[in-house]
C-alpha cells in the first residue's frame, strides 16, 4: 500500500512537472529571417512590398521633455553579454539604469551580466518559463529566428526611433517584415597588422588577393618576423580568420551560398569551401602562424601582438581598445580584411550587424510602457543618456547623423566602401555549426584532420540540427 | 522502540525532505531520460525522436570519446591524486621542524576559487613566456612548454591542476587517519624487525583502508563531474581531446543548443557512474574488511 501511494505521488509530481516544462503543443508563428543570405547594402532592396504593407506605421517621434514617467514604480530586467572590465563607468551596468532613473523616478532597471553562450541559454530558459527579462541584447537573422517563433519577442515596427536607424541594419533583425531589434551597431572581423614590420619587410601596398596576402607572409617571414599570431587555444578565434576568408572565397560567385544550404543546392562540402578552409590551413602548414597557438589564449596573443612578437592578428573592430593599448613595443596598427579571392576574383570584406536591443512580449502592460519610454528616451538624440551611450560603445553606430570618433574605424569603411561587405558567416547558419567548424579545424593545426574532413564535419553537424 | 503510531508520526516528517529531493533531484533525472529521446532545443517545441540522440551519440564518436577521456582523467586524478596525497601525509606526519606551517602551506591551494587556479597554471603552461617555459629557458634547454595545446597531453595537464588543488584536503583526510593509527600496533611492527618501508606497506596502509575508501570516492566523484577545469584551461581541446562527459554535455546543451541529445548523454553518464561508483565502493569495501 505504501509503495503505491508513493509511486502515486511520484507520478504526480513527474506529471505537473512535465506539464510545466513541455511545450510540445505550443502555438507558434513560422516566421522566416530576413534574407540569411544578403550583404548589408542589399537587403534592403529585397524586402517585400506585401510585407511592408503588413507593418504598423511608425508613432510620432515624442521630445524627450515630453515623456512622461510611469504610473508606479517599476523594476525592469536588462540582459547583456559580460562587459569587458574599465576603469571607467559602463554603459549597460552604470549609466543606462542611473541616467534613466534619473529621468523617470518610478523606472529601476536592474542588469543581468553574462558570458556569450551561458548568456544564451539563460535568455531562452527564462522565457522558455515565463520569466524573460524585459529588455535584452540579442544577435540578428538566424539566431533570433527561434525568439521570435516562440513569440518571446516584442514586434516594435511602430518604435518611433526606428526610422533613424540604418534600414538595411535594422532589416536584419526583421522577420515576416516585422521589425524586433532596435540596432545596436555593426561591427567587422579585421586583420591588424603592425604597419612598422610591413615597412620593414618591404610591404608597401596591402594584399588584395590571397595570393597577395601570402607573399606579405612570405616577405614577413624572410624577414625574421613571426607574420600571425592567434589565440587558437580558444577555438572561437578561428572564425576571425576562415570568415574574412570566406567573404571573398565563397560569396563573390554565388551571394546566396548560406540560403542555399538549407535547400541542399550547396553544401560545407563543397569545393568553395574546402578551398576556403585550405587557404587558412594553408598559413600554418607554411609556418606563417607562430607555433604552438593552441596553448595560447586569445588574451595572451592580443599581448603577443600589441608586444611586437608578430606582425598580424585576426581580430575585430570590437577589440579596438585592446589592440590600441599600449604593449612593450611601440608602432603604428592599422587594419585590412584578408581577401579570401583569387587574382581575378572580386574582394568581399566582413562587415556584420553586432547586436540589436530586443524586447519581452511577455511583460505585463505596465514593463512594456517602461520598456517604450527607455528606449525613447535612449535613442533620441537630445537625451543626455545617448551621447553617453555613442561615447561608450564598441559598436560602429548606425544611427542618422552619428560618426564614429575613431578614425581607423571611418578610415576602413572608407577604404572598402566600393567593395561589397558580407556578414559573419555563422549568422545564416544554426547553432552548432561554427563550432563544429572551429574544433575540427583545431585538429587541422595538430596535423590530426584535413580540410575535407572540418567541411564533413561541418555538414553533417548542419543536417543534424536542421533534420 | 516506537509504537507503530508514533513511526507514522515520524514518518510524516520525512515528507517535506521527501518531496524536496523527488522535485529536485529524482524528477530531474528521470526527466533527463525524457527529454534524451526528444529533439528540444531548451525553447519552443520539440518532436520525439525515438532513440536518433543515442544513435547519433554512438555514431559521430562524441560517447566513447566522452566516456575514454572521463575515464582517463578519472584515473589520473584517483591514482597520482591519492599518491601525492599519501606522500605528503606521509611527510607531515613525521617529527619535522615547522611541522603546522608545511601542513598550512600545503593546504592554500584549496582555499583558492576554480577560476583563480586556472588563470594561474593557464600561465604556468603558456607557451614562451610561461613558468615551465622559463624554467626550460633557465636551464638552456630551449623547452617550449605546450601542455594545454598538445592532444596527448592536455587532458593530463589539465587533471594535475585539479590534483594540485584537490591535494590539500586529501593530505588532511590521510593525515587524520595517520594519527588515528594504534600507536601499540606500530611499535610492535618495529619490535618486530619491520623496516620503514615494510611498516608501511603492511601496517600503515592497509589500517587506513577506510581513509583510502574516502579519498578514492571523493577522487572518483571530482573525476567524473570533471567540467571547470577543463572549461576555463583547455575548452575541451585541442579538438575534443580533452573533452570530458560533463563538457560534453555542457557544449552540446549550452553551446549547440541540443539539449535533447544532451540530455541523452547525461542519461548514458548517469548509468555509467552508477555502475562503475557502485562497483568500486563494493570493492572498497570488501577490501576494508579483508584489513
Amino acid at each position: 500500500m505504501k509503495r503505491k501511494v508513493m509511486s502515486l505521488l511520484m507520478a504526480a509530481v513527474m506529471t505537473a512537472s512535465l506539464i510545466g516544462c513541455g511545450s510540445a503543443g505550443t502555438d507558434t508563428p513560422d516566421v522566416e529571417p530576413a534574407a540569411p543570405a544578403e550583404t548589408i547594402e542589399e537587403v534592403e532592396e529585397t524586402t517585400d512590398a506585401a510585407e511592408e504593407a503588413d507593418k504598423p506605421a511608425p508613432k510620432e517621434v515624442v521630445g524627450i521633455d515630453a515623456l512622461e514617467d510611469v504610473s508606479e514604480p517599476v523594476t525592469l530586467s536588462l540582459m547583456v553579454t559580460t562587459r569587458p572590465s574599465t576603469d571607467s563607468k559602463d554603459f549597460f551596468l552604470d549609466w543606462l539604469p542611473e541616467l534613466v532613473h534619473e529621468k523617470f523616478p518610478n523606472i529601476t532597471i536592474e542588469v543581468e551580466q553574462l558570458p556569450t553562450d551561458e548568456y544564451k541559454q539563460t535568455v531562452r530558459m527564462k522565457y522558455a518559463s515565463g520569466e524573460g527579462p524585459d529588455l535584452f541584447t540579442w544577435w540578428p537573422q538566424l539566431q533570433a529566428v527561434d525568439l521570435v517563433e516562440a513569440g518571446y519577442v516584442r514586434d516594435i515596427s511602430d518604435f518611433s526611433l526606428l526610422g533613424k536607424f540604418d534600414q538595411s541594419i535594422a532589416d536584419l533583425y526583421a522577420f515576416d517584415g516585422k521589425n524586433y531589434g532596435v540596432p545596436l551597431g555593426t561591427s567587422f572581423l579585421t586583420t591588424w597588422y603592425n604597419k612598422d614590420m610591413f615597412a620593414d619587410a618591404g610591404v608597401t601596398e596591402l594584399p588584395q588577393n590571397y595570393d597577395e596576402f601570402v607573399e606579405v607572409c612570405e616577405k614577413l617571414k624572410a624577414k625574421g618576423y613571426t607574420p600571425i599570431v592567434c589565440g587558437d587555444k580558444d577555438a572561437f578565434v578561428i572564425q576571425y580568420g576562415v570568415y574574412q576568408l570566406g567573404a571573398g572565397a565563397i560569396y563573390p560567385d554565388n551571394i546566396d551560398f548560406d540560403a542555399q544550404l538549407f535547400t541542399g543546392e550547396t553544401k560545407f562540402t563543397d569545393d568553395v569551401w574546402v578551398d576556403t578552409v585550405t587557404k587558412f590551413a594553408n598559413l600554418y602548414e607554411k609556418g606563417y602562424v607562430m607555433e604552438n597557438t593552441l596553448g595560447i589564449s586569445q588574451q595572451q596573443s592580443r599581448q603577443s601582438f600589441i608586444d611586437g612578437e608578430a606582425a598580424m592578428i585576426f581580430d575585430g573592430s570590437f577589440g579596438y581598445a585592446a589592440m590600441m593599448a599600449e604593449g612593450a613595443a611601440d608602432f603604428e596598427r592599422g587594419m585590412f580584411c584578408i581577401p579570401g579571392n583569387d587574382p581575378d576574383g572580386e574582394y568581399y570584406y566582413n562587415w556584420t550587424p553586432a547586436n540589436a536591443l530586443f524586447t519581452s512580449n511577455i511583460s505585463d502592460e505596465l514593463h512594456k510602457q517602461a520598456c517604450d519610454l527607455v528606449m525613447q528616451y535612449w535613442f533620441n538624440e537630445e537625451s543626455p543618456l545617448f551621447e553617453k551611450w555613442v561615447e561608450n560603445t564598441t559598436d560602429i553606430i548606425c544611427y542618422e547623423g552619428v560618426e564614429d570618433p575613431r578614425e581607423m574605424i571611418n578610415e576602413y569603411l572608407d577604404r572598402y566602401k566600393d567593395s561589397t561587405n558580407l556578414y559573419n558567416l555563422n549568422n545564416a547558419w544554426p547553432e552548432g555549426v561554427s563550432d563544429a567548424l572551429t574544433t575540427k579545424f583545431q585538429n587541422v593545426i595538430t596535423g590530426d584532420a584535413t580540410p575535407e574532413e572540418v567541411c564533413e564535419q561541418m555538414q553533417m553537424k548542419f543536417e543534424e540540427v536542421t533534420e | 522502540m516506537p509504537t507503530k503510531k508514533v513511526r507514522k508520526v515520524l514518518l510524516c516528517f520525512l515528507i517535506p525532505a521527501l518531496l524536496f529531493y523527488v522535485i529536485f533531484w529524482v524528477t530531474p533525472v528521470l526527466m533527463s531520460f525524457y527529454y534524451g529521446v526528444t529533439n528540444w532545443k531548451g525553447v519552443g517545441d520539440y518532436d520525439f525522436v525515438g532513440l536518433k540522440n543515442y544513435r547519433f551519440l554512438i555514431k559521430q564518436g562524441t560517447l566513447s570519446n566522452a566516456l575514454f577521456n572521463t575515464i582517463k582523467y578519472t584515473l589520473f586524478v584517483v591514482i597520482w591524486g591519492n599518491l601525492q596525497a599519501l606522500t605528503l601525509a606521509m611527510i607531515l606526519n613525521m617529527k619535522i621542524k615547522a611541522k603546522g606551517a608545511f601542513r598550512t602551506i600545503f593546504y592554500i591551494p584549496a582555499l583558492f576559487s576554480t577560476i583563480v587556479i586556472a588563470f594561474i597554471w593557464s600561465y604556468v603552461y603558456a607557451p614562451y613566456d610561461g613558468l615551465l617555459s622559463e624554467i626550460g629557458r633557465l636551464f638552456g634547454s630551449g623547452y617550449v612548454s605546450n601542455l594545454l595545446g598538445e592532444k596527448a597531453t592536455s587532458l593530463f595537464a589539465t587533471a594535475f591542476v585539479e590534483t594540485w588543488k584537490t591535494s590539500g584536503t586529501m593530505t588532511i583526510i590521510y593525515l587524520a587517519g595517520l594519527q588515528n593509527l594504534s600507536e601499540e600496533v606500530l611499535e610492535s611492527a618495529r619490535i618486530d624487525g619491520c623496516s620503514a618501508w615494510q611498516s608501511i606497506r603492511y601496517v600503515k596502509i592497509p589500517m587506513l583502508a577506510n581513509t583510502i575508501t574516502v579519498n578514492v570516492m571523493l577522487g572518483l566523484i571530482g573525476g567524473f563531474k570533471s567540467f571547470d577545469y577543463i572549461f576555463a584551461l583547455t575548452g575541451g581541446g585541442p579538438g575534443t581531446s580533452s573533452s570530458t562527459l560533463m563538457y560534453t554535455i555542457y557544449k552540446m546543451a549550452f553551446v549547440e543548443m541540443q539539449y535533447g541529445k544532451a540530455e541523452a548523454l547525461a542519461a548514458c553518464a548517469f548509468v555509467f557512474i552508477l555502475i562503475i561508483s557502485t562497483i568500486t565502493l563494493g570493492m572498497m569495501k570488501r577490501k576494508e574488511l579483508e584489513a
